[in-house]
């Protein structure tokens, strides 16, 4: 068996037992299984445990007392119109959840009804530590993220968000404020070697950037 | 939706008209789940407690029994799964070795392990004993899938995870059911004992 043949990924043979694969790919691994024979013993294994498990696992049927038991608790339930139903059902399983959903919720409803200037962080809403310069390349943070992940087929959008990939790899968000929105939304520089200088926020790996230089 | 011009009585009506044919099978999804009796009621009773709440977004025509699956696995995981049972873990090592290396696989021995007629002399409480021992994710896309007949993408929505980590669970399931059913075979008698090495 040659080291190609036998590089058929098991999630693959997989989703070939269960008839998963594409036309192309299923004919692709038919040929393959017609001269490895021990791809093809493989398959017939799976397939055997496959069909024994939905020959011989034994499902119990309900007791018959518990139709007349889930009738009584239908009895005593009703349908909540939608939003209600939501939070009454978070609330029953996660009160802590279910709070922080209701408060985010409340939050999110309220934020429009503030002025913009309201939303624009002033000095003393930022927990600063110090100032930091900072080197490292532009990057799209959700790009990273996503090669990082080994996610390399999904195409996250056709737009990018900028963030500072030091050399040991850290990497650095920007508050989407002033010059720190210059930075994020303009695709131009990425990949640019830069010192930005900004204030720390609250340690988290963001700056918040006063300014910034391509060397 | 569901609510038309329906008031909430045959709306109810409605309700245990569709549902209550899948309780069989719920339950005893839930018990393969909990693995108690008791909590395996209490999750089936729980799951049409809240299909019935949502009923209003079920959307009609579509698949009602991935719906009320998704419910049943969201809840089992939810309330459930944190005060049930931790399953015996298989060795992995042990079961690997269908996979090892191209030297290894093409030995004889192995090529005799796969024989497929090994598999029907075992009896079914064996079969069930074996899944019984997969981890809990394991073993529900095991169910869903080989038992119940879902799709991929049906199962990848019914536990709210990728299609590639249904496929990815599917696979190392089959293969820790293969393993520990070999060693039934062993045990049976079936087969020749594997040399340790």
């Amino acid at each position: 068996m040659s080291q190609k043949e036998s590089s058929i990924p098991s999630e693959k043979i997989t989703a070939y037992v269960d008839n998963e694969l594409v036309e192309v790919e299923r004919d692709e691994i038919e040929a393959r299984i017609g001269n490895d024979p021990k791809l093809k013993e493989i398959c017939e294994a799976q397939k055997q445990v496959k069909k024994l498990v939905k020959e011989c696992v034994l499902l119990e049927k309900a007791p018959v007392h518990l139709r007349a038991r889930i009738r009584r608790s239908l009895d005593q339930a009703q349908i909540v119109p939608g939003f209600l139903n939501l939070i009454s059902d978070i609330f029953r399983y996660h009160a802590v959840k279910g709070l922080a959903t209701t408060c985010t919720i409340l939050v999110l409803v309220a934020l429009p009804w503030f002025p913009a200037e309201n939303l624009t962080p002033s000095s003393d809403d930022v927990i600063a530590v110090k100032l930091q310069v900072i080197e490292g390349k532009l990057i799209c943070v959700d790009c990273e993220q996503l090669h990082s992940e080994h996610i390399n087929s999904v195409k996250h959008s056709d737009f990018h968000r900028a963030g500072l990939k030091t050399s040991d790899g850290t990497i650095w968000q920007f508050l989407d404020y002033g010059k720190g929105s210059e930075l994020i939304h303009d695709f131009s520089r990425l990949n640019a070697t830069m010192h930005v200088e900004g204030k720390l926020i609250n340690g988290d790996h963001t700056l918040n950037v006063q300014s910034y230089q391509k060397i | 939706m569901i609510w038309g011009n329906r008031n909430e009585q045959e709306l109810k009506r409605h309700f245990e008209e569709i549902a209550y044919q899948y309780m069989d099978i719920l339950y005893g999804t839930a018990l393969k789940m909990t693995k108690d009796p008791v909590e395996a009621e209490d999750l089936v009773q729980d799951t049409y407690l809240r299909a019935y709440r949502f009923f209003n977004k079920f959307e009609e025509g579509t698949n009602f029994k991935a719906w009320i699956f998704k419910i049943l696995t969201n809840t089992f995981i939810n309330k459930y799964r944190k005060k049930a049972k931790q399953p015996h873990q298989v060795d992995f090592d042990k079961v690997e070795f269908l996979y090892a290396d191209d030297q290894k696989e093409n030995s004889p021995d192995n090529v005799r392990n796969l024989d497929n007629d090994i598999y029907q002399k075992l009896f079914d409480d064996k079969i069930n004993d074996a899944l019984d021992k997969l981890s809990d994710e394991f073993r529900m896309v095991v169910l869903l899938c080989d038992v119940h007949g879902f799709a991929y993408k049906e199962i990848s929505e019914i536990a709210s995870i990728p299609i590639g980590t249904v496929m990815s669970r599917l696979s190392r399931g089959r293969k820790q059911l293969q393993g520990l059913l070999l060693e039934y075979a062993e045990q049976e008698g079936f087969i020749k004992k594997r040399s340790s090495n």
